[in-house]
């Protein structure tokens, strides 16, 4: 297949489309990820935290026959999951690169594990009630920008919805500024009263929250099945993200539809057989975050004391 | 003060028995760790109506009920060890080396590839060739990170990650298309050459070479890290940064160093696998090594000969996890559930254990 015939505009149309709905788990978890990274605790547990709200996603559908109960369990699976995290990190002190090891390795097993318990072994994937695109009228009927954006599922609606308002929350609230203080200096936050703790405590556990609805959005809205490790990275990609997004909403956007796009072009390319090997495109995305990470979009710089555990005096 | 109360008083102050008691209680985290670990996750036995005792009694003493069963955790520790020596080498100098996976990916790719050309060499020339390879191997890609780390302060632990991910696509590649066997069947490598395989030691079990080449780099590590001025350069590094670069120790190349013998180590782990155990490289070959030795690390407290010690545990864990999957059939699964509560009960042991020294001095101060 000659390269003429992929730049053409349906295939444009369909990547950029294709692109926009894998960027969605991303974004989700990374926007998450950037309260909890705001106010100073790293969660690079979001992987496993996503692996939870894929599952639950699906087992909530499954006995609900509801997918948003599917999406409402997969939150609370991502938040207990985030409270674990945030209790042996901010409570425990216990390093937090190394808990969130931790956190991903006790998701691997556990969704695994409680996949076999509920379904059994089964060789054909169980069924859940799954989205499904909505078309939004007139608004779709756009050449080229309707079909990419107005013919999504709600949750990729959803998702884009909270760039804004997580922009608010932080950057515009009494709360965001506490949380950025917390995150810059924790010391002078507990000064002028307020409860690192607490705060931080809030932030981890909306990072699982989104985590777990990103992960929900995998087997509901874009594989409609669990596989085991299903998430395959995505998490961290995530973290990659608010690095790269410089830990502001519309830049974790950018950052997240850029990934999007490897995802996509590595599916779509694979299909039309470009004749390159599928593993390299399969690479692709991890490629882009570590060139991502290594600052060449300009200097990032986290939040002071991101990574560091307080203690009270 | 009676006497015997007085010599309590002095074993908890004086120096000397103030270490004896730290290094009861370091060992007697881990244990307390894994009692805690087996205990919560019987409730998921439970929760599947499996009874935990019999779950643990094919888990635990399953292993010790043969030979061939002794020799498979020792099989199953040799690689353990290595990506567990990588994370705690890395981690001295205060990096996060997440990436043993593809490092051991790459350097099984390496010794496949000496492998499948050493028909013609002496046995001694073959396994050494390879083992060079799959150091030279692993520890590019473990030096990529550093270099990324030290020239852009790109995080070391989200690109290690990537990297594992690159790798185990690479690999895929490889058993894909150029090294795929000759019948082109399965995508896998021939058999590599047998004057590559590493000897087995004990007749009739997988107790292979590469068991004694783990323990010995565990040692080598550890007289490294604690005797050598490099070792020293290096914690200190890992120690304060800082003061470190005051003291006239460049930061960087340490980095750079640390990260590509850590990735070195990890390389040595896809070797063992390779030459001692598969003698072909195949998709997704002993996955989750590379995790599996960060919980070695951690169990062990950061020390090789502890590594040696947990991967031991850990082949003891793996081997009686598809025991207990037969005998029960408790997913084996289970394992990293258990293995992710080892490490939160560790580190928070570790994190709580000067309280409770404080707690016993306290107590001793007292009377």
């Amino acid at each position: 297949m000659a390269i003429t015939n992929i730049l053409t505009v349906t295939f444009l149309v369909a990547l950029l489309s294709a692109a926009l709905r894998m960027s969605v788990p991303i974004l989700f978890s990374a926007l998450g990820g950037m309260f909890s990274e705001r106010s100073g605790v790293v969660n690079i547990g979001l992987e496993g935290i996503m692996l939870m709200g894929a599952l639950f996603g699906v087992v909530g559908s499954y006995y609900s026959g509801n997918h948003w109960v599917g999406i409402l369990v997969a939150m609370i699976s991502g938040m207990l999951m985030a409270l674990l995290f945030a209790y042996i990190t901010i409570t425990i002190k216990i390093d937090q690169i190394v808990s969130g090891i931790a956190i991903n390795m006790l998701a691997v097993g556990l969704t695994s594990f409680l996949y076999r318990a509920l379904f059994g072994i089964t060789t054909v994937p169980i069924k859940v009630d799954s989205f499904h695109p909505v078309r939004i009228p007139l608004l779709a009927d756009i050449p080229i920008i309707g079909p990419i954006m107005f013919n999504q599922t709600v949750l990729v609606y959803i998702a884009l919805l909270l760039v804004p308002i997580t922009s608010f929350l932080l950057f515009k609230t009494m709360w965001g500024l506490k949380v950025r203080s917390v995150g810059e200096h924790p010391k002078a936050a507990d000064t002028v009263g307020i409860n690192v703790i607490k705060i931080r405590y809030t932030g981890v556990l909306i990072s699982g929250a989104l985590a777990g609805i990103g992960g929900a959005f995998l087997s509901l809205g874009q594989f409609n099945m669990f596989v085991d490790n299903m998430v395959s990275g995505r998490g961290f990609i995530a973290v990659a993200a608010i690095i790269f997004g410089k830990w502001k909403p519309k830049g974790i956007l950018i950052a997240s539809l850029i990934f999007g796009v490897a995802d996509a072009l590595q599916i779509r390319l694979q299909a039309a057989g470009v004749g390159i090997p599928y593993q390299l495109l399969l690479m692709l995305p991890y490629i882009i975050t570590i060139i991502a990470l290594t600052g060449l979009v300009g200097y990032n710089k986290p939040p002071n004391s991101l990574g560091k555990p307080y203690y009270k005096q | 003060m009676d006497k015997k109360l007085k010599k309590y008083f002095n074993f908890m102050t004086s120096s000397k028995s103030k270490n004896n008691m730290e290094r009861i209680l370091a060992l007697l985290v881990p244990l307390v760790a894994v009692v805690l670990a087996l205990l919560v996750s019987s409730l998921l036995l439970l929760f599947i109506k499996v009874s935990p005792i019999k779950a643990y009694s094919y888990l635990i003493f399953d292993n010790f009920t043969s030979i061939y069963k002794i020799s498979e955790v020792f099989a199953k520790a040799a690689p353990i060890i290595m990506t567990g020596l990588a994370f705690t080498f890395a981690y001295k100098a205060g990096l996060f080396n997440i990436g043993g996976e593809g490092q051991m990916f790459m350097g099984a790719v390496a010794a496949v590839f000496v492998g499948l050309h050493s028909t013609n060499l002496n046995p001694f020339i073959a396994v050494t060739l390879s083992l060079i390879a799959a150091i030279i191997a692993g520890g590019i890609w473990g030096a990529i990170p550093g270099l990324l780390k030290a020239f852009f302060n790109a995080s070391e632990i989200i690109t290690t990650i990537m990297m594992n991910y690159i790798a185990i696509y690479f690999v895929s590649l490889m058993v894909d298309k150029p090294l795929r066997e000759a019948s082109g069947f399965y995508p896998q490598t021939d058999l590599i050459s047998n004057t590559a395989f590493l000897p087995i030691l004990l007749k009739n079990t997988r107790f292979h070479l590469g068991i004694i080449i783990a323990i010995v780099f565990a040692i080598v590590i550890y007289i490294v890290i604690k005797k050598t001025p490099f070792g020293y350069k290096l914690r200190a590094v890992g120690y304060n940064s800082q003061s470190a670069e005051y003291a006239g120790i460049n930061i960087k190349t340490n980095m750079m160093i640390a990260l590509a013998i850590s990735g070195a180590l990890a390389g040595i782990a896809g070797f063992t696998e390779i030459n001692g155990i598969h003698h072909r490289l195949l998709d997704n070959f002993s996955s989750g090594v590379g995790f599996d030795g960060i919980a070695a690390s951690l169990l062990g407290r950061g020390n090789p000969i502890g590594v040696i010690i947990s991967a031991l545990l850990l082949g003891m864990l793996k081997t009686g996890a598809s025991a207990m999957q037969r005998g029960v059939g408790v997913p084996a699964n289970v394992v990293s559930i258990i293995q992710a509560l080892i490490i939160i009960f560790v580190l928070s042991g570790n994190i709580l254990l000067p309280k409770i020294e404080l707690y016993f001095a306290n107590k001793g101060g007292r009377i």
